[in-house]
């Protein structure tokens, strides 16, 4: 059940990841006619990520706070018998920007309202960008942890 | 956007108080999964096995976030400027990496 939930978890990150990924580079783009293959990776309409972004940052989060549990109990002791402390300590900053990310989610709904205002252009993107990057490092982590001592072994 | 302004004091308070939160021990609770219990006070390690802060730390910033969203009046909460909202998280980040330093030293 546990390792279903984090394949789940899983591949909600990787949609989460393309999703906030592809709305950042949105924020970050300036009009201009999409000529390139970057240039047309960023020519969407970033505020019609928003509401799915939400869902499912939220829906990533919840499944990785399910799949935590057991993970306290078996990976990180087993972590700390292998003396990877490098591994517990990439994992608790984890879920602080997890966490810190889940609580920036009203703002990041509020300034990608539209009719996007025009004064809210710089924390749009900044906060889209933090987000970005708090996704990235989780996904990223959670492979790194699942590579050194993934569940069902 | 007066309408919705309490979210940006939520987003601006909620994370402040959950790295406030994990600093100082402020966890709402204390989940112990081993025996699947939530407890306000903490039980003993030998037969409870350890105890998880981690969703008491979240539950205090929400709270927290609630409270402070719904008494600041929309017309004050619309003032708030939008830089707080990218500016407070990257402190916070940074704080967060020099608190958990100590993992790779």
């Amino acid at each position: 059940m546990t390792t279903t939930l984090l394949i789940l978890h899983a591949l909600m990150a990787v949609a989460l990841l393309g999703g906030i990924t592809h709305q950042t580079f949105s924020a970050f783009r300036t009009p201009a006619p999409a000529t390139n293959f970057v240039a047309r990776y960023a020519a969407v309409s970033g505020a019609s990520y928003t509401n799915a972004m939400v869902v499912l940052y939220i829906a990533t989060a919840i499944l990785g706070g399910i799949v935590y549990a057991p993970y306290r109990l078996e990976i990180r002791t087993a972590l700390e018998d292998l003396n990877l402390p490098m591994a517990n300590g990439i994992f608790e900053i984890k879920e602080h920007f997890i966490a810190i990310g889940l609580f920036m989610l009203p703002a990041y709904w509020l300034y990608w309202r539209t009719p996007l205002a025009p004064e809210y252009a710089m924390a749009r993107k900044l906060i889209t960008a933090i987000l970005a990057v708090f996704v990235w490092y989780g996904f990223l982590v959670g492979h790194i942890l699942n590579n050194i001592k993934g569940f069902g072994q | 956007m007066t309408r919705h302004a309490r979210l940006a004091v939520f987003s601006l308070v909620s994370t402040i108080v959950y790295v406030l939160a994990y600093n100082f021990g402020w966890q709402l609770f204390r989940y112990y999964p081993l025996l699947n219990q939530i407890s306000l006070d903490p039980l003993p390690a030998k037969t409870s096995g350890p105890a998880m802060m981690y969703y008491g730390w979240m539950g205090t910033a929400a709270i927290a976030g609630i409270v402070v969203a719904l008494i600041v009046p929309p017309k004050y909460a619309a003032k708030l400027p939008s830089a707080v909202a990218w500016v407070v998280p990257l402190l916070l980040v940074a704080f967060t990496l020099v608190y958990e330093k100590h993992w790779f030293l």
